[in-house]
């Protein structure tokens, strides 16, 4: 196929004999029928490399659409046997589901930049329906990645509904692909290279998880012209969300809580209450801190660099001094996450909202099945079965359990749209966490006034956590 | 079974070396293999939690953490645990919490939320102990599950099995696994093949000019795919290697975060009785289900041929020893004899190298079992041919395989002697592969 546009398009064949013949093979691209003295080695220098095996340029998938453009824009002809997928006649059904003017400045956004970059909505804000919008609008092969089975199924049931066609999926014991594929991120890097050359679009749903260094092959071994990245919270504490840029696009659209809170996301507050530790449990916390904060300043360790922490662990791995302190540091972490006053402080909020749909987080499962057994609440957790987790949220979602407590495993993605109490009881420090934590009681039903609780314990370390993670606009 | 971070690796350059357990090491590792034995049996009756909580605090040093940690594991994979059935927790659950929301949806200042309450009145209405429910709420969960039996095994078996699992998890990792064995009896072979066939293990041999075999594997990293599947299949090869007695192992790995290319080597030399006091050196398996399938549906079906689980290795040219799955005999004519083997569904390749052997010609008629999902036509072979291609799905059909036999034992036989010129690949004819096939 000779190609004459400004993208590839699947629709264009020509049979016109061509020097340059591009090729797929197992997540890479090969340029043929040019010499290793050729120009495209200087013009993609460090991309494009000359492969002395097989007598031919090759590069990493992802680079099909700029090698294209290059070629068509230099005038020379070449016979594209790499693209494999198809040109679709979609037809989009809304289901009565219109979309809203900022859902369509993000698909605009995103056309005005090739087709390639990624929106940033908040949770609740409707992401999934700009991709619905992206497929329909580009009619070609498409991929969507997911990074939980929770969330395929999901998009699943969504492209299902809106399309009318069956659906494609790997992952969780699936392995079938269509035109339109849902995949988790795990399947999608472990196949890529046999399908590398299938779709022509591709959506990163919760793009965050793209750059892990298995996950980036999803992206970086398939051609995909097209790329859109989904997420709410795009950066990440290692820096990493660059390489987003060069395998999706730039960030094309980016609304935050703030500006949407009302009209397309429900109102809410965020209180923090702070409790105290007991005298008991006051005597414990500082023994402990005082043993691991010596430990650390013995050895000049400091926690604010990048590797304040692996540094911590390997010191202390190698005395039994340090083992100490490791233990110091879990007993009065423990302490802090889980101190009584907490619990009491749960309680009163559990009966102020016992009328209210409560999703309670902590740091750890341990702490989640001290609260399901202590109140009684449904706990989900990793090690939940699904059949009961199902029930757990269909219960849940239906009113008859008024709080769920969970640890990270609702952290994104589950949609409940019912919940309008956030309890943090424990976390971590960051952004994204809480912000994803927030978000799950965003979703807008029926004039909901939402509120976020977050319990501290003041006059521990868990005030700095708090700080860290509040840093963030929903928060001022 | 360990797994790689649970074993003390040194590292030399990009050589990856398993300490020696003799002198210091060993009675180290013998030492905390009977602290880890000792605790488990401490540990009866009592949940799963309280017996890894123990074990996780043992040892002073990082090693001596990580030797315990490993000696742990395979305790408690050796161990009995209360096998709960999730039925009746999630029933009791269920209800408390049911029975919980409501409690707190009519609670006022005057009657606040009783938990005791709560309780109380679930297990009255349905007849629970209430004694027994706080226990049932997450008696399923497995750090409830209250441990019933710890092998009985002495620190000496703990400590043998603890060397033999770390070979496993080095395997684990591994690329390619080069075998030499110098001093195998016939039978001990035997075994040793039957076992890299029954787990579809990808491999080759070839007598070295000493009359060692050299037999290569293909690691669990050379596949695309299934890399755990056939990883945990390479693993559960080690009892068969060490019941050899003696073998040399060298093998490519991709070990650690950055699966970095990485040599090992590893000699074995079985003590005296060693491989019989192995506790994981029980009856193996070594048989498919396939085979022992294919094996019920050929008993009831009157034939000429007599069927029998083949015994003696076929040394074939060009690809080295084989153990045929089956040897089918004439009892009706000189009592010619025809092989079959069953074919796993790992590599298109061990079938492409056999159509060359066939293609060669063989002493023996063999038909080799083909499932469809290799894609390979059984058209490849011509009608004359010294061997043929049975393909099936899903599983070979009794009565059509006793055709192919008989079919087969009916050509006239011309050995062609050694694959001296193998036949170029392009002049065969293969039927257009369809869409990809994903491996298992």
């Amino acid at each position: 196929m000779k190609r004459e546009a400004s993208l590839p398009r699947a629709d264009t064949p020509s049979k016109d004999a061509a020097a340059i013949v591009l090729k797929y093979a197992a997540g890479t691209l090969t340029v043929h029928g040019i010499d290793a003295g050729h120009e495209i080695a200087e013009r993609f220098a460090g991309q494009v490399k000359w492969d002395t095996r097989s007598h031919c340029f090759r590069c990493a998938g992802h680079l099909y659409a700029l090698i294209v453009k290059w070629l068509v824009r230099s005038g020379l002809p070449f016979d594209d046997q790499a693209c494999n997928y198809e040109r679709l006649a979609l037809e989009y059904n809304s289901g009565g589901r219109s979309s809203r003017p900022y859902q369509r400045e993000a698909l605009a956004d995103w056309l005005k930049e090739g087709g390639r970059g990624v929106v940033v909505l908040p949770t609740g804000a409707g992401k999934s329906l700009v991709a619905l919008l992206a497929i329909a609008d580009r009619q070609r092969s498409a991929l969507v990645v997911a990074p939980t089975l929770d969330l395929v199924r999901q998009w699943y049931d969504l492209l299902k509904a809106a399309f009318g066609i069956e659906i494609g999926l790997l992952g969780g014991g699936e392995y079938e692909i269509r035109p339109i594929t849902v995949s988790t991120y795990d399947s999608a890097h472990l196949h890529v290279e046999r399908w590398g050359n299938r779709f022509g679009l591709v959506v990163f749903d919760e793009v965050h998880h793209l750059p892990s260094p298995s996950f980036q092959l999803a992206a970086r071994l398939c051609i995909a012209p097209y790329r859109l990245g989904l997420t709410a919270t795009p950066e990440r504490t290692d820096g990493a969300e660059s390489c987003i840029e060069e395998l999706v696009g730039p960030i094309v659209c980016r609304r935050d809580i703030v500006e949407m809170t009302g009209e397309f996301l429900a109102d809410y507050e965020t209180v923090r209450l702070t409790v105290q530790l007991t005298e008991a449990e006051r005597e414990q916390y500082e023994s402990a801190r005082q043993t691991y904060l010596g430990f650390t300043r013995r050895h000049g360790i400091k926690f604010n660099g990048p590797k304040g922490w692996s540094d911590f662990i390997k010191r202390a791995a190698s005395s039994r001094e340090g083992r100490r302190a490791l233990d110091a540091y879990r007993v009065q972490k423990s302490i802090a996450i889980a101190a009584s006053g907490k619990m009491a402080t749960l309680e009163e909020l559990l009966i102020k909202h016992n009328r209210d749909r409560c999703l309670i987080f902590t740091l750890d499962n341990r702490t989640v099945y001290d609260i399901s057994r202590r109140f009684l609440i449904p706990a989900i957790t990793h090690q939940t079965k699904v059949k009961e987790r199902s029930e757990h949220l269909k219960l849940f979602a239906q009113g008859v359990y008024g709080a769920v407590v969970t640890s990270r495993v609702l952290n994104e993605g589950v949609d409940v749209p019912e919940a309008s109490v956030a309890i943090i009881v424990s976390g971590t420090g960051s952004v994204r966490e809480h912000v994803q934590r927030l978000g799950r009681i965003l979703r807008p039903r029926d004039a909901k006034q939402a509120v976020l609780y977050e319990l501290v314990t003041g006059q521990t370390a868990e005030t700095g956590t708090s700080e860290r993670r509040r840093d963030h606009l929903a928060y001022r | 079974m360990l797994t790689a971070d649970l074993v003390i690796v040194r590292r030399r350059k990009s050589e990856l070396i398993l300490p020696d357990l003799r002198g210091k090491a060993g009675e180290s590792v013998q030492h905390w293999a009977r602290e880890v034995l000792d605790t488990a049996r401490e540990c009866l009756g009592e949940p799963r939690e309280q017996y890894t909580s123990l074990v996780s605090v043992m040892g002073e040093t990082t090693q001596e953490r990580k030797l315990a940690r490993g000696l742990a594991k395979l305790v408690e994979d050796g161990c009995t645990f209360e096998e709960s059935s999730s039925d009746i927790p999630a029933q009791v659950r269920s209800q408390l919490f049911l029975r919980s929301t409501q409690a707190r949806r009519a609670a006022t200042s005057d009657a606040p939320w009783d938990r005791e309450r709560v309780v109380r009145e679930a297990c009255a209405e349905n007849t629970w102990e209430e004694s027994t429910v706080e226990d049932l709420l997450y008696a399923d969960l497995p750090g409830a599950q209250r441990l019933l039996s710890v092998p009985e095994w002495t620190a000496e078996t703990l400590a043998d099995l603890y060397d033999a699992s770390r070979l496993q998890a080095v395997l684990l990792r591994s690329v390619e696994v080069r075998v030499s064995l110098t001093e195998a009896s016939p039978r001990q072979l035997r075994e040793l093949f039957r076992q890299l066939k029954f787990r579809r293990l990808l491999h080759r041999s070839e007598r070295a000019a000493d009359g060692s075999l050299c037999l290569t594997i293909d690691g669990p990293y050379s596949l695309f795919d299934s890399v755990t599947k056939y990883g945990l299949q390479m693993a559960l090869i080690v009892p068969a290697l060490r019941a050899v007695q003696s073998f040399d192992l060298s093998a490519d790995l991709q070990w650690g975060a950055s699966r970095a290319r990485t040599q090992f080597s590893y000699k074995y030399r079985a003590s005296k009785g060693q491989a019989a006091a192995e506790p994981h050196a029980r009856a193996a398996e070594s048989s498919s289900d396939e085979l022992e399938q294919l094996l019920r549906d050929l008993a009831p079906i009157r034939s000429r041929f007599h069927v029998q689980p083949a015994s003696s290795l076929v040394d074939f040219p060009g690809i080295g020893l084989c153990l045929p799955d089956l040897t089918f005999t004439d009892s009706a004519g000189e009592g010619r004899t025809v092989h079959f083997e069953l074919l796993g569904y790992w590599s298109r390749d061990s079938v492409w190298k056999r159509v060359e052997l066939v293609e060669a010609g063989l002493p023996e008629p063999i038909l080799f079992g083909v499932n469809q999902r290799l894609r390979v036509s059984e058209e490849v072979l011509d009608a004359d041919a010294s061997g043929a291609l049975y393909v099936f799905r899903g599983q070979p059909n009794a009565k059509t395989l006793l055709q192919r036999i008989e079919d087969l034992s009916l050509r006239p036989l011309e050995p062609k002697l050694a694959l001296k010129v193998p036949v170029p690949r392009k002049t065969r004819k293969r039927k257009p592969a369809a869409a990809p096939v994903p491996r298992e």
